[in-house]
Protein backbone atom coordinates (compact mmCIF):
# COMPACT_ATOMS: atom_id res chain seq x y z
CA UNK A 1 0.00 0.00 0.00
CA UNK A 2 1.37 3.67 -1.15
CA UNK A 3 2.14 5.98 2.00
CA UNK A 4 0.08 9.10 1.63
CA UNK A 5 2.82 11.81 1.10
CA UNK A 6 3.55 14.39 3.98
CA UNK A 7 2.28 17.71 2.62
CA UNK A 8 4.87 20.17 1.49
CA UNK A 9 5.85 23.08 3.91
CA UNK A 10 3.85 25.51 0.83
CA UNK A 11 1.08 23.40 0.72
CA UNK A 12 0.12 23.53 4.39
CA UNK A 13 1.14 26.92 4.70
CA UNK A 14 -1.21 28.04 1.68
CA UNK A 15 -3.88 25.85 3.57
CA UNK A 16 -3.12 27.59 6.86
CA UNK A 17 -3.56 31.08 5.48
CA UNK A 18 -6.81 29.93 4.45
CA UNK A 19 -7.92 28.77 8.35
CA UNK A 20 -6.74 25.46 8.58
CA UNK A 21 -5.04 25.02 11.97
CA UNK A 22 -4.68 21.71 11.56
CA UNK A 23 -2.13 22.52 8.60
CA UNK A 24 -0.51 24.84 10.46
CA UNK A 25 0.08 22.04 13.22
CA UNK A 26 1.91 20.16 10.83
CA UNK A 27 4.27 23.21 10.47
CA UNK A 28 4.41 23.28 14.11
CA UNK A 29 5.84 19.42 14.70
CA UNK A 30 7.69 19.40 11.63
CA UNK A 31 9.74 22.14 12.44
CA UNK A 32 9.68 22.61 16.43
CA UNK A 33 13.24 20.59 16.62
CA UNK A 34 14.77 23.34 14.83
CA UNK A 35 13.03 26.36 16.07
CA UNK A 36 14.12 24.84 19.85
CA UNK A 37 17.38 23.93 18.31
CA UNK A 38 18.10 27.62 17.61
CA UNK A 39 16.42 29.24 20.73
CA UNK A 40 18.51 26.99 22.83
CA UNK A 41 21.55 27.92 21.24
CA UNK A 42 20.77 31.53 21.67
CA UNK A 43 18.89 31.52 25.37
CA UNK A 44 21.34 28.40 26.65
CA UNK A 45 18.30 27.60 28.58
CA UNK A 46 16.00 24.70 27.79
CA UNK A 47 12.41 26.43 29.66
CA UNK A 48 13.90 29.79 27.98
CA UNK A 49 14.15 28.11 24.98
CA UNK A 50 10.42 26.31 24.76
CA UNK A 51 8.44 29.57 25.52
CA UNK A 52 10.36 31.65 22.33
CA UNK A 53 9.10 28.63 20.56
CA UNK A 54 5.73 28.97 21.47
CA UNK A 55 5.80 32.59 21.07
CA UNK A 56 7.27 32.10 17.58
CA UNK A 57 4.71 29.95 16.10
CA UNK A 58 2.31 32.40 17.74
CA UNK A 59 3.77 34.99 15.74
CA UNK A 60 4.24 32.94 12.97
CA UNK A 61 0.53 32.37 13.04
CA UNK A 62 -1.10 35.62 13.24
CA UNK A 63 1.68 36.76 10.51
CA UNK A 64 1.68 34.30 8.03
CA UNK A 65 0.48 36.53 5.02
CA UNK A 66 4.34 38.19 5.07
CA UNK A 67 6.02 34.96 4.73
CA UNK A 68 7.08 35.90 1.31
CA UNK A 69 7.84 32.33 -0.06
CA UNK A 70 6.28 29.43 1.84
CA UNK A 71 8.23 26.72 0.92
CA UNK A 72 10.83 28.57 2.85
CA UNK A 73 8.61 28.64 6.01
CA UNK A 74 11.53 27.15 8.07
CA UNK A 75 14.11 29.62 7.28
CA UNK A 76 11.35 32.43 7.52
CA UNK A 77 10.23 31.05 11.51
CA UNK A 78 13.98 30.58 12.21
CA UNK A 79 14.28 34.46 11.75
CA UNK A 80 11.29 35.35 13.95
CA UNK A 81 12.81 32.52 16.46
CA UNK A 82 16.11 34.45 16.60
CA UNK A 83 14.13 37.85 17.19
CA UNK A 84 12.26 36.32 20.04
CA UNK A 85 15.38 34.80 21.32
CA UNK A 86 17.46 37.86 20.97
CA UNK A 87 14.39 40.18 22.96
CA UNK A 88 14.10 37.46 25.57
CA UNK A 89 18.60 37.54 26.18
CA UNK A 90 18.26 41.55 26.20
CA UNK A 91 15.65 41.60 28.78
CA UNK A 92 16.21 38.25 31.09
CA UNK A 93 20.41 38.39 30.94
CA UNK A 94 20.47 37.44 34.77
CA UNK A 95 17.63 34.77 34.48
CA UNK A 96 19.55 33.14 31.55
CA UNK A 97 22.66 33.38 33.05
CA UNK A 98 21.37 30.91 36.36
CA UNK A 99 22.37 27.43 36.79
CA UNK A 100 20.32 24.63 35.10
CA UNK A 101 19.73 23.31 38.77
CA UNK A 102 15.91 23.54 38.63
CA UNK A 103 15.70 21.64 35.91
CA UNK A 104 16.25 18.47 37.90
CA UNK A 105 12.35 18.27 39.34
CA UNK A 106 12.14 15.24 37.64
CA UNK A 107 15.20 13.29 39.67
CA UNK A 108 13.65 12.36 42.88
CA UNK A 109 12.06 9.10 43.74
CA UNK A 110 12.29 8.54 39.77
CA UNK A 111 13.46 5.27 38.06
CA UNK A 112 16.82 4.87 37.99
CA UNK A 113 16.80 5.18 33.68
CA UNK A 114 15.07 8.02 33.87
CA UNK A 115 17.26 10.10 36.86
CA UNK A 116 20.30 9.11 34.45
CA UNK A 117 18.72 10.77 31.47
CA UNK A 118 17.88 13.80 33.43
CA UNK A 119 21.30 13.38 34.73
CA UNK A 120 22.51 13.46 31.30
CA UNK A 121 20.23 15.98 29.76
CA UNK A 122 21.15 18.45 32.54
CA UNK A 123 25.22 18.00 31.65
CA UNK A 124 24.19 18.18 28.23
CA UNK A 125 23.34 21.11 28.66
CA UNK A 126 25.40 22.56 30.56
CA UNK A 127 28.16 21.86 28.35
CA UNK A 128 26.65 23.45 25.64
CA UNK A 129 26.73 26.08 27.61
CA UNK A 130 30.18 26.48 27.46
CA UNK A 131 30.38 26.59 23.49
CA UNK A 132 30.03 29.81 21.43
CA UNK A 133 26.56 30.41 20.19
CA UNK A 134 27.49 29.87 16.56
CA UNK A 135 28.85 26.38 17.54
CA UNK A 136 25.82 25.37 19.73
CA UNK A 137 23.58 26.57 16.56
CA UNK A 138 25.78 24.49 13.81
CA UNK A 139 25.70 20.94 16.52
CA UNK A 140 22.40 21.72 17.61
CA UNK A 141 20.47 22.07 13.84
CA UNK A 142 23.16 19.56 12.03
CA UNK A 143 23.01 16.74 15.01
CA UNK A 144 19.94 17.00 16.44
CA UNK A 145 17.32 18.35 13.62
CA UNK A 146 19.71 16.84 10.78
CA UNK A 147 19.71 20.03 8.97
CA UNK A 148 22.74 20.22 5.99
CA UNK A 149 25.53 22.83 6.27
CA UNK A 150 23.83 24.43 3.15
CA UNK A 151 20.71 25.45 5.00
CA UNK A 152 22.89 26.25 8.47
CA UNK A 153 25.04 28.55 6.36
CA UNK A 154 22.55 30.36 4.48
CA UNK A 155 20.44 30.16 7.53
CA UNK A 156 23.17 32.39 9.61
CA UNK A 157 24.55 34.17 6.82
CA UNK A 158 28.18 32.36 6.77
CA UNK A 159 29.95 29.87 4.38
CA UNK A 160 29.16 26.19 4.37
CA UNK A 161 32.85 25.58 5.19
CA UNK A 162 32.69 27.65 8.29
CA UNK A 163 29.75 25.67 9.53
CA UNK A 164 31.70 22.53 9.01
CA UNK A 165 34.54 24.37 11.14
CA UNK A 166 31.82 25.11 13.47
CA UNK A 167 30.43 21.71 14.03
CA UNK A 168 33.95 20.32 14.53
CA UNK A 169 34.83 22.44 16.82
CA UNK A 170 31.50 21.94 18.64
CA UNK A 171 32.37 18.35 18.98
CA UNK A 172 35.37 18.37 20.02
CA UNK A 173 34.52 20.27 22.36
CA UNK A 174 31.75 18.72 23.94
CA UNK A 175 33.39 15.32 23.27
CA UNK A 176 35.89 17.15 25.86
CA UNK A 177 33.24 18.15 28.39
CA UNK A 178 31.12 15.24 28.32
CA UNK A 179 33.73 12.37 27.72
CA UNK A 180 31.75 9.15 28.66
CA UNK A 181 28.77 11.11 28.85
CA UNK A 182 28.15 11.11 25.33
CA UNK A 183 25.02 9.03 24.18
CA UNK A 184 25.97 6.65 21.60
CA UNK A 185 29.41 6.11 22.42
CA UNK A 186 28.89 4.77 25.92
CA UNK A 187 27.60 2.10 24.05
CA UNK A 188 30.05 1.17 22.25
CA UNK A 189 32.74 1.18 24.81
CA UNK B 1 39.83 12.00 15.47
CA UNK B 2 36.13 10.89 15.78
CA UNK B 3 33.64 13.29 13.83
CA UNK B 4 30.75 11.25 14.39
CA UNK B 5 27.48 13.04 14.89
CA UNK B 6 26.66 13.13 18.64
CA UNK B 7 23.51 12.17 20.24
CA UNK B 8 21.54 14.74 21.20
CA UNK B 9 18.63 13.38 22.13
CA UNK B 10 18.37 14.22 25.71
CA UNK B 11 17.48 17.80 25.48
CA UNK B 12 15.42 16.98 22.17
CA UNK B 13 11.80 18.69 22.87
CA UNK B 14 10.22 15.87 21.35
CA UNK B 15 11.51 13.08 22.99
CA UNK B 16 9.19 13.78 26.12
CA UNK B 17 5.87 13.31 24.22
CA UNK B 18 3.74 14.73 26.96
CA UNK B 19 5.71 18.00 27.65
CA UNK B 20 5.54 17.57 23.75
CA UNK B 21 2.04 17.48 23.08
CA UNK B 22 1.11 20.53 26.00
CA UNK B 23 3.20 22.55 23.98
CA UNK B 24 1.34 21.96 20.58
CA UNK B 25 -1.49 22.32 22.75
CA UNK B 26 -0.56 25.56 24.13
CA UNK B 27 0.50 27.00 20.69
CA UNK B 28 -2.69 25.80 19.37
CA UNK B 29 -4.83 27.36 22.00
CA UNK B 30 -2.98 30.70 21.47
CA UNK B 31 -3.46 30.92 17.81
CA UNK B 32 -7.08 29.64 17.45
CA UNK B 33 -8.18 33.27 17.35
CA UNK B 34 -6.20 33.73 14.09
CA UNK B 35 -7.43 30.70 12.34
CA UNK B 36 -11.17 30.99 13.34
CA UNK B 37 -10.92 34.87 11.76
CA UNK B 38 -9.13 33.12 8.85
CA UNK B 39 -12.13 30.55 8.37
CA UNK B 40 -14.95 33.35 8.38
CA UNK B 41 -16.32 33.76 5.06
CA UNK B 42 -16.23 37.21 4.44
CA UNK B 43 -19.84 39.19 4.45
CA UNK B 44 -21.25 41.99 2.49
CA UNK B 45 -21.08 43.88 5.58
CA UNK B 46 -17.50 43.09 5.82
CA UNK B 47 -16.88 44.08 2.52
CA UNK B 48 -18.85 47.56 3.05
CA UNK B 49 -17.12 48.10 6.63
CA UNK B 50 -13.48 47.34 4.42
CA UNK B 51 -14.48 50.33 1.81
CA UNK B 52 -16.45 52.54 4.36
CA UNK B 53 -13.55 54.41 5.71
CA UNK B 54 -11.07 55.32 2.43
CA UNK B 55 -14.63 56.03 0.59
CA UNK B 56 -15.02 58.45 3.70
CA UNK B 57 -11.79 60.32 3.25
CA UNK B 58 -11.74 60.40 -0.33
CA UNK B 59 -15.02 62.15 -0.45
CA UNK B 60 -14.04 64.46 2.49
CA UNK B 61 -10.81 65.20 0.09
CA UNK B 62 -12.58 65.61 -3.07
CA UNK B 63 -15.24 68.23 -1.08
CA UNK B 64 -12.08 70.45 0.51
CA UNK B 65 -10.55 70.65 -3.61
CA UNK B 66 -13.97 71.72 -4.73
CA UNK B 67 -14.49 74.34 -2.13
CA UNK B 68 -11.14 75.50 -2.20
CA UNK B 69 -11.67 75.66 -6.13
CA UNK B 70 -14.74 77.19 -6.32
CA UNK B 71 -14.03 79.89 -4.26
CA UNK B 72 -10.96 80.95 -5.68
CA UNK B 73 -12.97 80.34 -8.91
CA UNK B 74 -14.91 83.84 -7.76
CA UNK B 75 -13.92 87.16 -7.81
CA UNK B 76 -12.42 89.06 -5.21
CA UNK B 77 -15.43 90.80 -3.71
CA UNK B 78 -17.82 87.44 -4.27
CA UNK B 79 -15.24 85.58 -2.33
CA UNK B 80 -15.17 88.15 0.58
CA UNK B 81 -18.45 87.95 0.37
CA UNK B 82 -18.97 84.35 0.63
CA UNK B 83 -16.26 83.61 3.27
CA UNK B 84 -19.00 86.36 5.20
CA UNK B 85 -21.36 84.45 4.85
CA UNK B 86 -19.62 80.94 5.62
CA UNK B 87 -18.23 82.72 8.86
CA UNK B 88 -21.74 84.23 9.54
CA UNK B 89 -21.31 87.82 9.47
CA UNK B 90 -23.93 89.73 8.07
CA UNK B 91 -23.75 91.01 4.37
CA UNK B 92 -24.33 94.58 4.94
CA UNK B 93 -21.42 94.79 7.49
CA UNK B 94 -19.34 93.00 4.94
CA UNK B 95 -20.01 95.46 2.74
CA UNK B 96 -18.94 98.41 5.19
CA UNK B 97 -15.69 96.69 5.60
CA UNK B 98 -14.94 96.30 2.55
CA UNK B 99 -15.70 100.29 1.45
CA UNK B 100 -14.64 101.53 4.69
CA UNK B 101 -18.05 103.25 4.66
CA UNK B 102 -19.13 104.67 8.39
CA UNK B 103 -22.72 103.01 8.81
CA UNK B 104 -25.76 105.14 10.50
CA UNK B 105 -27.04 104.15 14.08
CA UNK B 106 -30.18 102.90 12.25
CA UNK B 107 -28.65 100.48 9.88
CA UNK B 108 -26.39 99.08 12.51
CA UNK B 109 -29.35 98.66 14.65
CA UNK B 110 -31.36 96.65 11.36
CA UNK B 111 -28.22 94.96 10.23
CA UNK B 112 -27.55 93.42 13.73
CA UNK B 113 -30.53 91.92 14.72
CA UNK B 114 -32.00 94.94 15.78
CA UNK B 115 -35.62 94.34 14.14
CA UNK B 116 -37.91 96.76 16.93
Amino acid sequence: MAEETAPTDALCVERARSGDSAAFEILVRRHFRAAFSLAFARTGNRFDAEDVCQDAFVAAAEHLDQCREPAKFAAWLLRIVRNRAHNLRAYERVRAAEPLLHDTAAAPGVPGTEAERAELRERLESALQQLSEAQRTVVLLHDLDGWPHKEIAAMLGTSEGMSRQHLFAARRRLRAILGRYVLGECANE
Amino acid sequence: MNDDPLDLSPIDPTRDTERFEQMVAAIRFRSEAVFVRRRRRPTILDGVAGWWTPALAAAAVIAAASAVSWIVALPASAQQSVLAEATGVPAAVADWAQTDATPSPGELLVSLGGTQ
